[in-house]
């Protein structure tokens, strides 16, 4: 096919379908897999690697209840927790934190972990000063502010700041390895009933010719 | 000021399944802008062959931009003539481009959008869709053209249009461009704005694409479809259970079309003094609207009825309105004389006609039709478990009418085929899918998440009650979006054995101004897009009712 420098590249839309599909085929209940592929996009449309870092973790997530308690997200925990379990408690916590005192955590997964706040900073006007190792990054609704791509696991510092208003320019267009589309491929078909021929004819309930 | 209709009203299912186009129509807010902007259009490239295969290359040209319909003919063995998604070959094809495309831009895209499913777009393409000959009266009408004459209008109007599109993608799927890439240009700002443009230039192809095989029958006897009857072609549109999750999935973008909706019947219903004019319009345009209807053809048997019913309380509504006094607000008493007194097609009928003479009151509305999905928000963990019953109580009060003990109220699952990734509708009973369920039955699910909270410390925050309960976190997101957008969920059981899927599609149908709906099942239906429309090169000195059908 002679196709156009970068036609490949997957749309924001899909790939957030995509994560969100494979999140669930991991085993996620559906709210959380809406989350995990709303998160990996932010983080991308801001230039970070938040899939790999995801698909990374695949056959370590814990998709049962959390392992986390209220005092956990209050106070920090060096421990290294579940990125998916942690992020998400930490942005339900959210409007009760101040982070005035700096919170601790030890990430694996730095990126998505970035896009789950960025996630769950939607329709807010605070900010996050994010401190990992030698790295510093605000994030703030749609916006996660970073020089370079953090590592993949770090100690991360939380501490409220004020929102920036710098211009920015979003990524519009997501290149997926071949490996990274097969891996998402293969968890979100789990999501998908297998086809047979009833389905086929009753479960959509339409006629198979129609040359009127 | 008069209330607006409440959402317990409303957003009923059966209500929803009787809904008609109105001004604030995503076809209509197009061609109203077109209108307004005086959009040119123009045929550059029309390479088909004689073998009725090639492409050709539409393009519209706004104040500021240019988008252009790419088109691919193919030949196609009527055994692979289906409407289903499933189908792979189609008698054309399309792909809407941002802009005007290159040579190398429509070999690209030659390799691809023939392809739909299996294709691959870049963020230079706005929309794909594919559409089939309606065969018998496309032959019926070639043939009368080549021998000179005109096709009788009868044959016209049963049928209603010469191709009929299968699907019209748009906002990222198959790689195009996101919808929140393009979101900033006014033009593509309403929804589905793009998919509309799309289709009104596939109209004109296809009557483009019609008279030229007359021609290449006939070169000598050939003559052009009058214009009377190409106007009264649309595009047909075959609609399935694919586009039903939409309005579940979507709780806060229903909410501002059906609120922009209420609203506007609201504006008009506070009018105290109604203008002699503003009646005669809204008269005309239902005696309009009314020999239309009985042009209405449906091969099932309860839509038949409903029309017949529907034409009936049409000439009681017109002739309620031609005596009714014009002071103190005559549209809410014609409302309300319809609600007690007709049918839930002609009492929405009255609703959207009634707009009409008020483009002052309702166009601007249009704008609110659209939402930011990105802009939606996550849980408030911070509201207490009590806090998020009372909620519930608020807006799912109607989730006490269902039993969901008895097995009907959960008798239907939906789930994603992994054929082609259609999604379809089966028995919970019958089918080992329930692993596969789809989260499209939020009645069902709000109620367990209610259940489930009422067993909790009512003064714990939801924070602390999803830690443990994570797998209500869908409801709580829902029921949070749906607290301040009220008219985002249907009160209906979505997996309820009486459910009749063609009801939520009916919905979003008509508010892409869709018309002459044609169930062929509870589970799809086939429709007409632009009947009546202007073609592109009169679009902007056009009837602005032209919905409504001819001036008789």
């Amino acid at each position: 096919m002679d196709l156009r420098a970068g036609a490949l590249k997957w749309s924001g839309n899909e790939l957030r379908a995509q994560v969100t599909k494979a999140a669930r085929g991991l085993g996620y209940d559906w709210g959380r897999a809406k989350y995990l592929g709303e998160s990996v996009l932010r983080a991308e449309r801001n230039g970070l690697s938040a899939l790999t870092s995801f698909l990374q973790l695949t056959d370590t997530l814990d998709t049962g209840p959390s392992r986390l308690l209220h005092s956990n997200l209050h106070n920090g925990d060096i421990v290294t927790v579940d990125v998916v379990d942690l992020g998400i408690a930490l942005i339900d916590h959210l409007p009760g934190l101040d982070f005035q005192k700096p919170v601790v955590f030890d990430v694996v997964g730095v990126s998505l972990f970035l896009g789950i706040l960025c996630y769950g900073l939607t329709g807010t006007d605070r900010a996050l000063q994010i401190e990992i190792d030698d790295i510093e990054c605000v994030v703030q609704a749609d916006r996660i502010i970073v020089g370079l791509e953090p590592p993949f696991q770090g100690v991360c510092w939380l501490r409220s700041c004020p929102r920036r208003f710098d211009d920015w320019r979003l990524v519009g267009r997501f290149q997926v390895t071949d490996t990274e589309a097969e891996i998402l491929d293969h968890l979100a078909s789990r999501v998908y009933a297998p086809a047979t021929e009833a389905s086929r004819l009753a479960g959509a309930g339409a006629g198979l010719n129609d040359n009127d | 000021m008069i209330a607006m209709r409440e959402p317990d009203e409303v957003m009923r299912l059966d209500r929803l399944g009787s809904l008609h186009a109105s001004r604030l129509s995503f076809l209509r807010i197009l061609l109203r802008r077109i209108q307004e902007e005086r959009w040119s259009f123009q045929r550059t490239i029309f390479d088909i062959g004689a073998d009725y295969t090639g492409h050709a290359v539409y393009t519209a040209r706004t104040p500021h931009r240019s988008y252009s319909l790419i088109i691919f003919a193919h030949q196609l063995d009527p055994e692979h003539r289906t409407d289903r998604v499933i189908a792979n070959a189609w008698d054309a094809t399309f792909t809407l481009f941002d802009g005007i495309p290159s040579t190398e831009d429509i070999d690209r895209l030659r390799s691809n959008v023939p392809l739909q499913e299996a294709g691959r777009l870049s963020a230079s393409e706005l929309t794909m869709s594919r559409a089939n000959k309606s065969v018998r009266l496309w032959d019926a009408v070639v043939a009368a053209l080549a021998a000179g004459e005109q096709p009788p209008v009868e044959d016209i109007d049963d049928t209603g249009y010469l191709m009929r599109t299968t699907a019209v993608y748009g906002s990222g799927k198959f790689g195009a461009c996101d919808r929140e890439m393009i979101l900033d240009r006014p033009e593509l700002q309403p929804a589905f704005q793009a998919e509309m443009l799309t289709v009104l230039m596939i109209r004109q192809f296809a009557r483009d694409w019609l008279e030229y095989e007359a021609y290449l029958k006939a070169p000598d006897s050939a003559v052009r479809l009058d214009e009377s009857l190409a106007t009264r072609l649309g595009i047909g549109n075959s609609t399935g259970l694919g586009m039903a999750p939409f309005l579940i999935n979507h709780p806060v973008l229903i909410d501002h079309w059906m609120r922009a909706r209420e609203t506007a019947i609201a504006r008009v219903q506070a009018i105290v003094e109604v203008a002699p004019c503003d009646r005669e319009l809204v008269m005309h345009l239902l005696r309009r609207a009314r020999a239309d209807f009985a042009l209405w053809q449906s091969a099932d048997e309860a839509q038949s009825a409903t029309i017949e019913e529907l034409i009936r309380d049409v000439d009681t509504l017109i002739g309620w309105i031609e005596v009714h006094p014009l002071h103190a607000t005559p549209w809410a008493d014609a409302m309300r004389f319809a609600k007690t007194e007709l049918c839930l097609e002609a009492q929405e009928v009255l609703a959207s006609v009634m707009l009409e003479p008020y483009s002052n009151l309702v166009d601007e509305l249009a704008r609110e039709m659209a939402v930011s999905e990105c802009e939606l928000k996550p849980v408030n963990g911070s509201l207490t478990v009590e806090e998020s019953i009372a909620q519930i109580d608020d807006s799912y009060h109607w989730l006490d009418d269902i039993q969901w003990k008895d097995a009907e109220a959960t008798a239907l699952l939906w789930y994603v085929s992994e054929e082609k990734l259609e999604p379809r509708l089966g028995f919970r009973n019958e089918e080992a899918f329930e692993v596969h369920e789809q989260p499209l039955a939020p009645a069902r699910d709000i109620a367990a998440y209610r259940q489930t909270l009422s067993e909790s410390s009512s003064d714990a925050t939801l924070a602390e009650f999803l830690l443990c309960q994570p797998e209500h976190r869908l409801a709580a997101m829902r029921v949070q979006w749906i607290a301040s957008n009220r008219y985002g969920e249907i009160r209906g059981n979505t997996i309820d054995s009486g459910l009749r899927p063609i009801d939520l599609l009916r919905c979003k149908l008509s508010f892409f101004g869709a018309t002459r709906f044609d169930p062929r099942s509870d589970r799809w239906l086939r429709i007409t897009l632009y009947r009546h429309a202007p073609y592109l090169d009169q679009i902007v000195e056009a009837d602005p009712f032209w919905i409504y059908g001819p001036v008789h």
